[in-house]
């Protein structure tokens, strides 16, 4: 098995966005659903309060944000970052424009791929880490993973801009 | 938490009232905090404004499962905020509770009526200027100046129904950013018509 994505349900909002987990055996820094699956119960409250947030279009720092065109020389304006600040949680991963088809109608939607996870005490992101989700998001088989998704469970192409 | 499923799986808090309870208790310490972090409230001052111990505010901001219900009026209030506990009709099994602020801003769109007869009195706002009376754009006006004015959000006192109705007067109309009242477009076009 190269890469895959698995939808993380249980976020249902107007579908402009959607969460998926990145899984794979052949990259070792990919363990973002294994680590979520492993937090405690109050830990995952407050992620998936995040989760939420974003999928419902709600600006809020505390619980998720991407970085801006000025961060880091705009090298990482497709990361992602879920947070529980006081348990030092952090789910990084990477958006990906999607091109949906259904009902005879097509869509946009914005789908948030979840790469890995890491305990942080502190308010500033490594760049190494968000430098390792970038690298991740521009592997061929990730890559290859994103259209297959796109065209098993969205039944659409995967685009460029959104 | 759901995985690998369809997309119309139950929301995560349906799972579970304690999730449920949970997110919404997040929720509302969301908005309570981002209000104090507006005013420069600290997790320390609001435990003195309240007469509790630091770490019991953090326990609780971090531990929703122990927010009561007295806890969210003493801690709505020190933010300047009302509280209202809100049941409304069940909503899909997909779908997670409505945040507050949906509601607050329905409310504010209606012009923040206080009681029945009020919100009888206001009649939908709609969508066409053309079709809507005068005094209804003035109020939409209102509300969107404040609910996105610096000002309001730094007024430690402004509750929004204060921030609505207290600053009508000194406010001119070319002011407001948003929405033009037409009662104000019709009155320079008067002027202008009487200049010209």
């Amino acid at each position: 098995m190269g890469a895959e994505l698995t939808e993380i349900a249980g976020h249902g909002g107007s579908g402009r966005r959607r969460l998926a987990w990145l899984v794979s055996d052949s990259h070792n820094e990919v363990d973002a659903e294994g680590f979520f699956n492993d937090l405690g119960r109050k830990a995952k409250d407050h992620i998936e309060t995040g989760f939420d947030c974003w999928v419902d279009g709600r600006p809020n720092d505390k619980r998720h944000h991407g970085w801006s065109k000025s961060d880091h020389g705009g090298k990482y304006t497709k990361c992602h970052v879920f947070k529980y600040v006081h348990g030092k949680v952090r789910l990084y991963g990477f958006k990906v424009p999607v091109r949906v088809r259904s009902d005879k109608r097509e869509t946009n939607v914005e789908l948030c791929i979840l790469v890995l996870g890491a305990k942080k005490a502190g308010d500033k992101t490594d760049p190494a880490v968000l430098e390792r989700v970038r690298r991740v998001s521009e592997m061929a088989d990730v890559k290859l993973a994103v259209a297959a998704y796109a065209r098993k469970e969205l039944q659409g192409e995967v685009g460029d801009e959104l | 938490m759901s995985t690998k499923g369809e997309r119309a799986s139950r929301h995560w808090t349906r799972v579970d009232p304690r999730r449920m309870a949970s997110r919404i208790a997040l929720d509302f310490l969301d908005i309570v905090e981002e209000r104090l972090d507006s005013m420069k409230i600290t997790r320390a001052d609001l435990a003195v404004r309240l007469g509790v111990s630091k770490g019991r505010v953090s326990r609780i901001f971090n531990s929703p499962a122990n927010l009561t219900l007295s806890t969210c009026v003493k801690f709505a209030q020190a933010a300047g905020f009302d509280v209202s506990l809100v049941p409304y009709a069940a909503g899909e099994e997909t779908a997670g509770p409505v945040h507050p602020s949906v509601f607050a801003r329905t409310w504010a769109d209606r012009g923040c009526p206080r009681d029945t007869w009020q919100l009888e009195e206001r009649v939908p706002l709609h969508s066409s200027s053309e079709s809507s009376p005068a005094w209804e754009e003035d109020v939409r006006g209102l509300v969107l100046w404040f609910c996105l004015s610096k000002k309001h959000v730094a007024d430690p006192a402004g509750t929004l129904f204060q921030a609505v109705v207290r600053p009508i007067a000194p406010v001119p109309a070319k002011e407001w950013p948003l929405v033009r009242p037409r009662a104000a477009r019709e009155s320079e076009a008067t002027m202008s018509s009487i200049v010209h």
